[in-house]
């Protein structure tokens, strides 16, 4: 997250724009975002949908509500970048040259994911009434415990 | 047989998740090494198993990375129940779990849950409050929490086991779709 953030400003930084955001997908979950508001990951996401039903859009170009949006399809993957509509075109084209550090940060994600799912992949299994029941009591116990105690 | 009861606690950074756990720590016995096969993780989240009788609790929390909703689908799968927690000492904190909310609820929407209203000792957002801004539905409780206090942390298992009773064996029990089955729909 922080690193995402960071990219943001380096990217304006370097290019002297302001890119509202950036965000990675792979189909339709993200993968990598920086601190967007919660509006924006939505309309990244429709666009993300859009693109994903569309075969073999490579990228694309979408105004909507008053944000520009630019796509950019690299592999599985889908960089979008979010930016006010007052950008001009050739600083929007400028913004590829990222495309090959954010793909490689979103791989770096993906990977630690992948490490944990062993690890979490612990499947519940169909319980009873009486086990729900058991573990009810249990908790419910152990909060007696802590009242007789004066906790 | 052992059976699995497979809890999660999901919210976003911050939200009090890795401290409700260490607050349970304190008063069950918490087995904390990550049952992972074979080899070791560099990514940290919260997890504790706790054994009752037969049943093995396994609690994870969502880690790090909270925004990344692929992890919490993977953390996700196969879980009873998930307590979703908001930092509710400002308005912003709250507002920064709306998007994560949608997440679990359109993923996962018959598995059980309660919402903690968490850090009750400096909150700035009541409880209705948080129900409203996160638009949880009538018959899901918002429970008030302070994670560093053991009996909050207890009750608020209390309310989601008690939901999870309610759910799977009250009238609105629906035969075998009592818990999530990882079969995610799309992302809004
Ligand atoms: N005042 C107060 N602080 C809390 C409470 N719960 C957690 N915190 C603090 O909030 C911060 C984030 O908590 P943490 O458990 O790390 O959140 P996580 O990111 O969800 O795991 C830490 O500094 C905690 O000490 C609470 O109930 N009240
Ligand atoms: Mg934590």
């Amino acid at each position: 997250m922080s690193e995402s953030n960071s990219i943001v400003k380096m990217i304006n930084e370097e290019l002297g724009i302001n890119l509202l955001g950036v965000l990675v997908f792979n189909g339709n979950e993200i993968v990598l975002a920086n601190d967007v508001p919660v509006e924006l990951m939505r309309l990244a996401a429709s666009l993300i949908n859009f693109i994903n039903r569309v075969n073999g859009l490579e990228y694309a170009k979408v105004k909507l509500n008053n944000v520009l949006m630019y796509a950019v399809r690299s592999g599985d993957l889908i960089i979008v970048f979010l930016a006010n509509p007052t950008l001009i075109e050739g600083a929007l084209s400028l913004v590829n040259r990222y495309v090959d550090k954010l793909v490689k940060m979103s791989w770096e994600v993906l990977n630690k994911a992948k490490a944990i799912e062993p690890a979490v992949t612990v499947e519940g299994d169909e319980l009873t009434e009486d086990d729900i029941l058991i573990l009810l009591d249990y908790f419910k116990g152990k909060l007696r415990e802590l009242e007789a105690k004066g906790e | 047989m052992v059976k699995v009861f497979k809890l999660v606690i999901a919210g976003p950074y911050g939200a009090g998740k890795t401290t409700f756990v260490k607050t349970l720590s304190e008063v069950v016995p918490i087995e904390t090494d990550v049952p992972a096969p074979g080899k070791s993780t560099t990514v940290a989240f919260d997890y504790g198993k706790i054994r009752v009788n037969d049943i093995v609790v396994h609690l994870f929390g969502i880690p790090g990375q909270e925004r990344f909703n692929f992890l919490w689908r993977i953390i996700a799968r196969g879980m009873h129940a998930y307590i979703f927690m908001v930092d509710s000492s400002s308005l912003e904190s709250v507002k920064s779990a709306i998007f994560m909310y949608n997440y679990f609820t359109s993923t996962f929407p018959t598995t059980p849950h309660v919402v903690a209203a968490n850090k009750q000792d400096i909150a700035k957002v009541d409880i209705n409050n948080v129900r409203m801004i996160l638009g949880v539905k009538p018959d899901i409780k918002v429970v008030p929490l302070i994670a560093i206090n053991k009996k909050m942390v207890l009750e608020t298992l209390v309310v989601l086991l008690d939901e999870v009773h309610r759910l799977m064996y009250g009238s609105s029990f629906q035969q075998g779709n009592s818990h999530g089955t990882g079969n995610e729909k799309t992302l809004m």
